[in-house]
């Protein structure tokens, strides 16, 4: 019986909801005539029932609709409105493309800023962008040097003169040249400089400035070394390579006037007694002759930039150079200006045959000054100077020189400047000569 | 013409509010309209079904601010989800589900912030104009009355002492009315699970009521 009990707490809830089957419902109900516990049951079921059935919750707040009006229209504004600007878009996919951008922006200006940091600074390019250069076969370290050929007029004037070596010799000429060599520090002698000034023993010669600038003549060649390598003359043949003190160049310059055609570059970080070094980066098979032109234009600019800069130590405002070669005794093509006073230094070589003169033209301002300061009246003096095997090139005063001792430290102030022994040992290279005072030599 | 989904309470309900919307209208053609998001449509769905769902929330968390929000967050899903609704089942089953399925979760998620835990039922009727709403039976006493509504406080005390499982089948048999079928259909359960499940929860709760229920049955 009393397990009958336990089963039917089992099923009385079945009976409430009368979900049994006829059968089971007979056989409880006469279970429950004669159990007063399952009655009890029953009955207490059936309160539960009826009082969860009776439980109401509380009434809504008059401000529920309101409230939930308020915010229906919230959701909508919002699904309608989405993301501004980007309405279609999910801010998953609109993170992302910010991300990728950013990204984007982020490599440009890293690759950009090293660029610019090499060109205004010539620091900064690494090797990541030697290599690359290396791997595109752009290097310039790893091209050969382009043959030079002479140019029509060059090899009709040679010929001429019955070869290159032999026209030297018989009008005595002198080539002056420069070979400068010099290796940037900073990119770790990758990117050298090397000047090869040299000037052919033709009629036009070249000249330096005050400022140390080269002004090219019509075959005047400049070139650097891994672009050009020119036969040089034999020993025999003297070259005096004059390497001139150059102000410290603006940055400026580089960028103002090459950055834009990225043809050439000189080497930056001009300091006082540096050569000027000229480099060419690309345009490799190029002409010699297009390369020439451009040179030339980088001399005026030279000219025109570095004039206004405050000169060395060794050479006086004012003051200019140039180097002339009257062998041929043709009208010389300088670019000083009529004031200029001249002083004229003739070379011979060891057999005291003159080789050429050397010609320092001063403007006439400093000119003055110096005078003055020595107590000289002539505005002309004409040096001739002697170059030993050793280098030394003794400059005698033919003219007028009141005043020998003055004179003597006017040479001082002049022979500053330093000459290079063009055609010297490789191993001494380069040395300088000094400019001495072979008094009344040719009196 | 379809027939009317609203009873002739809620029908009385709108016109004491006033509102405007005809009565004529069918719960498909209602549903039809809120899918085309017709404001007139959400509005009247909202209002006609804000009191259902505020007691199935109140019943199954037990408190009326918080049973006040998650009923309006419930509406907004509802009108979320409505176009997907696909009209197999009776719209106030489909509402019932969604309302189950949320107040599980929020409970939930107020387990894990132990806020439930600081749930007293004697809190939310302070107020005496919050008290839960009871049907007088003119027929009883005041002592019976009285005692009645003791134990409806008892019940729904023990209510929430319930499993939420055990707590949903009775809240939407018991309270709601539903049947097995509805029930296994809103709580994707079997109808024997259902029964199965209705049983021990009465069960268990008369046990946790029996003096109570004794008195009662003896009054």
């Amino acid at each position: 019986m009393r397990n009958y009990c336990h089963q039917f707490e089992d099923v009385v809830s079945e009976y409430i909801d009368d979900i049994l089957t006829p059968e089971e419902q007979q056989r409880w109900l006469k279970h429950l005539e004669t159990c007063e516990r399952c009655q009890k049951t029953l009955a207490k079921t059936k309160l539960l029932v009826q009082s969860l059935e009776s439980i109401e919750p509380p009434q809504l707040s008059d401000k529920f609709h309101e409230q939930l009006q308020l915010k229906m229209k919230r959701a909508t504004l919002r699904k309608k409105v989405g993301v501004p600007f980007f309405p279609s878009l999910s801010p998953q996919v609109l993170s992302v493309t910010a991300l990728i951008m950013v990204v984007m922006i982020s490599g440009v200006l890293f690759y950009r800023t090293k660029e610019l940091d090499f060109f205004y600074n010539g620091k900064g390019k690494s090797d990541t962008m030697f290599s690359r250069e290396s791997e595109k076969g752009n290097s310039i370290l790893e091209k050969p040097a382009p043959e030079y050929r002479l140019n029509p007029e060059e090899t009709a004037d040679i010929a001429e003169r019955g070869g290159f070596e032999e026209s030297l010799k018989n009008e005595k000429s002198i080539a002056f040249g420069t070979i400068a060599e010099q290796e940037n520090d900073r990119t770790g002698g990758r990117a050298v400089g090397k000047t090869h000034q040299e000037i052919v023993p033709d009629s036009d010669g070249a000249e330096l400035n005050n400022s140390g600038n080269v002004h090219s003549e019509e075959n005047e060649l400049l070139s650097s070394t891994e672009t050009y390598k020119r036969q040089k003359p034999k020993k025999s043949m003297p070259e005096v390579t004059v390497e001139k003190e150059i102000p410290q160049t603006s940055k400026h310059y580089r960028g103002d006037t090459l950055a834009d055609t990225e043809k050439e570059s000189v080497v930056d970080n001009f300091s006082a007694g540096d050569t000027v070094s000229l480099r060419k980066d690309k345009k490799t098979n190029d002409t010699l002759q297009e390369y020439s032109n451009e040179k030339r234009g980088l001399s005026e600019e030279l000219n025109e930039i570095a004039g206004p800069e405050p000169p060395p130590s060794s050479l006086k405002s004012g003051m200019s150079l140039a180097l002339e070669d009257q062998s041929k005794g043709n009208e010389k093509k300088r670019s000083n200006s009529p004031d200029d006073i001249i002083l004229t230094i003739t070379l011979t070589d060891s057999q005291n045959e003159p080789l050429t003169t050397l010609t320092i033209s001063c403007s006439k301002t400093f000119w003055q000054e110096i005078l003055k300061r020595n107590s000289l009246n002539k505005q002309d003096v004409v040096l001739q100077g002697l170059l030993s095997d050793k280098g030394v090139v003794e400059v005698t005063l033919p003219e007028i020189h009141p005043d020998k001792a003055k004179l003597v430290a006017l040479l001082n102030e002049i022979k500053k400047q330093t000459i290079v022994c063009g055609n010297c040992p490789a191993d001494s290279y380069p040395i300088a000569v000094e400019l001495t005072l072979s008094e009344n030599q040719q009196e | 013409m379809f027939a009317s989904p609203l009873s002739p309470t809620e029908m009385k309900f709108n016109r004491v509010r006033g509102y405007s919307m005809s009565l004529n209208i069918s719960e498909q053609e209602l549903l039809q309209r809120c899918k085309d998001h017709d404001p007139l449509a959400l509005d009247y769905l909202c209002r006609l079904y804000e009191r259902k769902v505020f007691n199935l929330v109140y019943k199954m968390l037990g408190t009326q601010e918080e049973a006040e929000d998650i009923t309006q967050d419930i509406f907004l899903k509802i009108i979320k989800h409505i176009p997907t609704f696909q009209g197999n089942s009776r719209l106030y089953t489909w509402i019932c589900r969604i309302t189950m399925n949320h107040c599980l979760n929020v409970r939930r998620s107020w387990f894990t912030r132990k806020k439930f835990q600081t749930f007293s039922v004697d809190s939310s009727y302070s107020d005496d104009e919050r008290q839960p709403a009871t049907i007088e039976d003119h027929d009883k006493n005041p002592l019976e009355q009285a005692m009645n509504r003791e134990l409806q406080k008892d019940i729904q005390r023990s209510l929430l002492a319930l499993s939420p499982k055990l707590r949903s089948i009775l809240v939407l048999r018991d309270m709601e009315g539903f049947s097995y079928e509805e029930i296994a259909e809103m709580l994707d359960i079997s109808a024997g699970t259902v029964k199965s499940r209705i049983s021990r929860a009465r069960n268990t709760l008369r046990k946790l009521l029996d003096h109570r229920l004794e008195e009662g049955v003896t009054v």
